[in-house]
């Protein structure tokens, strides 16, 4: 890595650490950086950039043949999902083609959402006839958190 | 149905849902009920900034801290002065979350359990990974080093200051 490219990189970080800190909001470069670090402890994981779902839900069109030639040797791909300034996350098991949501408001995901993380999936796998299982994976620790927790 | 309460935490419940999964753990209420979001927010932190030898190797935080510390700040470039800057805020971080909060530690404390440390015995013969890791954190270097963070937290305020970035605080700086 160059000095640029390590002093872009740096700043990225800062850019992350200043969403991390208590009261913010996590932005992308937080989500980015975080799971890209779960990807190099686990090479069966493949995450996907939350700017190409962004991609799929505002219908850009996106390529996806850098993204395709990674999952190959992959069992699963995680792709966070930010939506109307709320994060969540799909996980998609390749050989089980089981698809799950993870989302802490305790929703299902809104209908655009699941419309564009099928399309992308489809599109990613070059495949239509895949039978996608979905199932909803609920997060909540508002009645488990410690009363003074912050 | 309950929501959660403050909405500006589901990125760090989406993250650590995601290293949960892919740990092959089954997700419960109870991953989340013991961790603060501040503690998880300030792991994630240390998570993105540190390199991977000291993610492996807790111990290695401080040493790492110190390491930096030796580095002539002056006459780091910008850009490398804001990696260091950011690593060593991790690496102070993440001594706190080892159980070593250099900022409240006095010089007399220091120099107390450096007295007890010099008599500290070497690490046995045949002792395993673990053992071994346990005994250099509480071996005489580390004490050494747990200095240099209270030193690298003092330098690093102060390059936060030159560099305009002191508002990017964590809050382990103030505890």
């Amino acid at each position: 890595m160059d000095d640029e490219a390590e002093a872009i990189f740096a700043l990225r970080q800062l850019n992350a650490i200043r969403s991390l800190e208590p009261g913010e909001c996590l932005n992308d470069d937080a989500v980015e950086l975080a799971l890209c670090r779960l990807a190099e402890q686990n090479q069966n994981i493949c995450v996907v950039d939350s700017l190409v779902m962004k991609g799929f839900l505002e219908r850009r069109p996106t390529n996806l043949n850098r993204l395709r030639a990674r999952i190959a040797d992959k069992t699963t791909l995680l792709l966070p999902v930010c939506h109307e300034e709320h994060w969540s996350l799909y996980a998609y098991e390749i050989e089980w083609k089981m698809l799950q949501y993870y989302d802490s408001s305790r929703r299902s995901a809104p209908a655009a959402v699941e419309d564009a993380a099928f399309r992308l999936l489809a599109a990613l796998l070059k495949s239509n006839t895949f039978t996608l299982r979905r199932e909803i994976a609920i997060i909540n620790i508002s009645e488990v958190r410690p009363p003074n927790a912050p | 149905m309950p929501k959660q309460p403050n909405v500006y935490d589901c990125g760090v419940f989406m993250i650590r849902a995601a290293f949960l999964l892919a740990a092959d753990t089954p997700l419960g209420p109870h991953h989340f009920s013991e961790i603060l979001i501040r503690h998880a927010r300030r792991c994630i932190a240390a998570d993105i900034l540190l390199p991977p030898p000291c993610r492996l190797q807790p111990w290695m935080y401080t040493i790492e801290a110190a390491n930096l510390l030796l580095l002539p700040l002056p006459e780091v470039p910008q850009g490398n002065a804001v990696a260091l800057a950011t690593r060593s805020l991790a690496a102070a971080v993440k001594a706190f979350d080892n159980g070593i909060d250099a900022t409240k530690l006095s010089f007399e404390e220091l120099s107390a359990t450096w007295d007890a440390a010099e008599r500290y015995p070497p690490v046995p013969q045949g002792a395993s990974v673990a053992d071994t890791e346990v005994h250099l954190w509480r071996a005489p270097k580390v004490y050494e080093v747990v200095w240099r963070v209270h030193e690298a937290q003092r330098q690093l305020r102060r390059l936060l200051g030159l560099l305009d970035y002191e508002n990017m605080k964590i809050d382990t700086m103030d505890r």
